[in-house]
């Protein structure tokens, strides 16, 4: 092997780790702006079944959401770069590059939403959707509704009572409803949820199917190994 | 005399237009050669020299072997303020560099710089393998060729091949030396091939980077005994392609090794959340650490790519590989020379 191909061969090999460290630090960041947005989301969508009994319901659809949103165009500029960057390496990559440049299908991660629940009973009228939002059920058997419903009565109790009594049921019911979502933890599951799906789906290092960083490691890969085969 | 016409194309310092195409980075440094950029043309060949042995005891020496991992503008640097500077003293890291590459498992050009210096690569090697020793108990390779007792014995063969090359320069009888050269070729032939296998375990097996890098060392200097021994012989061709078959073992072993793939195994172990910033924290930690490791193996890759390139030159001259080397094994002063191509052509 002449030293001269070395030189290309290691031009390739630094391409590779400046495209795959790339990728790294892009998923990154595009996972923070996603979670961020997600973190809005399960503070004002969240219901309290969602993280009680089913957060990856939530978290799944929801943090795929916003991936699918910021991730597809980065991707497309990041093979562009990528390309620009090979083919400067040698003329002879100019065909490759090419290839990369039109490597744009990802296979992007898209959980099922799950249904959406009907609406509360209102508690008091004019002030159910606040509550409501939060703590609605559907009519199911599950036992799984069993806390909820309680819930749900406590709230409805209120009813009753004059609007004055209903505000009041109404703040506490908040309250409750907070304290489970928060300080006990609840939302938390969510987030977990959420963290095993960027773990799993979108940032994985191995499984099937392949997350899409996995996905693009292959894309830079395969371009890297037909590279380094044309320099032998 | 030969030996003073191999004197009139070496020199000990750098000429000003190479220094300033290496201060500008229109040439670069790779391996022994210093090279232009655009064009990938020689602008210069690097040899190693007797003097390298007076940084062994040296304490510095710490230094220069740390200083490995400084990477190419610090070698680059080195070069451009003047090889003849290096033995008058330590000014700075960026000279150390180069010694240190000198010393290296892979060294400088071919290895002619005596048994202190070529002992100093092999034990650097065996002190790498013993800081690891627990690491070889840990693999799932479990192959006798990785026990600890038999790479130590290898790794005496090596020793002992290396004193063996040394040795022929003093022998008064050149038929017999060069007997002894061919013997030291086809051993270090042998123990080439028998670490190239344990890298090649280690990696297939366990992916254990750090275990596989003595080995690639032990490669390297095994290679690096077998183009000296076929060089002293005068066998051009044969030591042009032992160092070519060398550079494609050490690429096929390391050429598809980069920073990445040290640092996935990194963060595999620091199980941090994907995607947050204490990820973000042990990703950087990880590229840190594992830059100087790759830019080592590319160090060795290139040392071992560009050993042989300046045999050719110097025969269109009608210098000998052998003359060469004696000539770099007489020098005096530079512990490491320089021979412009122009000289040879």
């Amino acid at each position: 092997m002449s030293w001269q191909m070395v030189v290309r061969r290691q031009a390739v090999i630094s391409w590779r780790d400046e495209q795959l460290l790339g990728a790294y630090t892009l998923f990154s960041a595009k996972v923070q702006e996603a979670r961020s947005a997600f973190e809005q989301r399960l503070l004002e969508d969240a219901r309290l079944y969602d993280t009680v009994w089913d957060p990856a319901g939530f978290a799944e659809p929801h943090i795929d959401a916003e991936l699918r949103k910021i991730l597809p165009k980065a991707l497309a500029d990041f093979l562009d770069d990528a390309a620009t960057s090979l083919a400067k390496i040698a003329p002879e990559f100019t065909e490759l590059s090419d290839a990369l440049r039109r490597s744009h299908m990802f296979n992007l991660p898209q959980a099922p939403q799950a249904e959406t629940a009907e609406p509360a009973k209102a508690v008091a009228k004019g002030q159910a959707n606040s509550i409501s939002d939060k703590m609605a059920l559907p009519d199911a058997a599950d036992q799984r509704w069993e806390i909820t419903k309680r819930v749900e009565k406590l709230v409805e109790s209120a009813g009753g009572y004059g609007a004055k009594g209903a505000e009041m049921v109404q703040k506490q019911a908040d309250v409750f409803v907070e304290i489970l979502q928060d300080k006990v933890g609840l939302r938390e599951r969510v987030r977990i949820a959420a963290q095993k799906r960027i773990a799993s789906h979108w940032m994985g290092e191995s499984g099937d199917p392949r997350s899409v960083l996995l996905q693009l490691f292959r894309i830079i890969d395969g371009t890297t190994e037909t590279a380094r085969m044309t320099t032998l | 005399m030969i030996i003073a016409d191999v004197g009139n194309v070496l020199l000990r310092e750098v000429p000003n237009h190479l220094a300033a195409g290496l201060e500008s980075g229109a040439l670069n440094l790779f391996g022994s050669v210093i090279r232009d950029v655009s064009t990938g043309q020689i602008a210069g060949f690097l040899q190693e020299a007797a003097p390298l042995v007076n940084f062994i005891p040296n304490p510095a020496l710490a230094v220069a072997e740390l200083a490995l991992s400084a990477g190419q503008l610090v070698q680059n640097e080195f070069v451009r303020k003047g090889l003849a500077r290096v033995e008058e003293g330590i000014e700075g890291l960026s000279q150390l560099t180069t010694v240190g590459l000198g010393l290296s498992a892979a060294g400088i050009g071919v290895s002619v710089a005596g048994f202190a210096v070529l002992a100093h690569r092999i034990s650097r090697v065996e002190k790498s393998v013993h800081g690891l020793a627990d690491r070889v108990d840990l693999l799932a390779t479990k192959i006798d060729q990785v026990r600890q007792d038999l790479i130590d014995a290898d790794l005496a063969e090596l020793k002992a091949l290396a004193k063996a090359l040394d040795e022929g320069w003093s022998l008064a009888n050149a038929e017999r030396a060069e007997r002894q050269w061919h013997d030291v070729a086809k051993g270090a032939l042998s123990q080439q091939a028998r670490f190239e296998s344990r890298a090649e375990h280690v990696l297939r097996d366990d992916r254990d980077f750090l275990l596989a890098d003595p080995m690639f060392d032990a490669v390297a200097f095994a290679n690096s005994l077998r183009v000296a021994a076929l060089a002293a012989c005068n066998e051009s061709n044969a030591a042009h392609e032992a160092a070519a078959d060398g550079a494609k073992t050490i690429e096929r072993l390391t050429g598809n090794i980069g920073v990445v793939d040290l640092v996935r195994v990194s963060l595999s172990e620091a199980k941090v959340d994907v995607g947050t910033a204490a990820w973000d924290e042990a990703f950087l930690a990880a590229k840190e650490q594992a830059a100087p490791k790759v830019q080592q193996m590319r160090q060795r890759e290139a040392a071992i790519a560009t050993r042989t390139a300046s045999l050719a030159a110097l025969e269109r001259q009608g210098i000998s590989p052998r003359d060469w080397l004696a000539a770099a094994r007489a020098e005096q002063e530079a512990p490491i020379l320089l021979m412009l191509p122009q000289a040879a052509v």
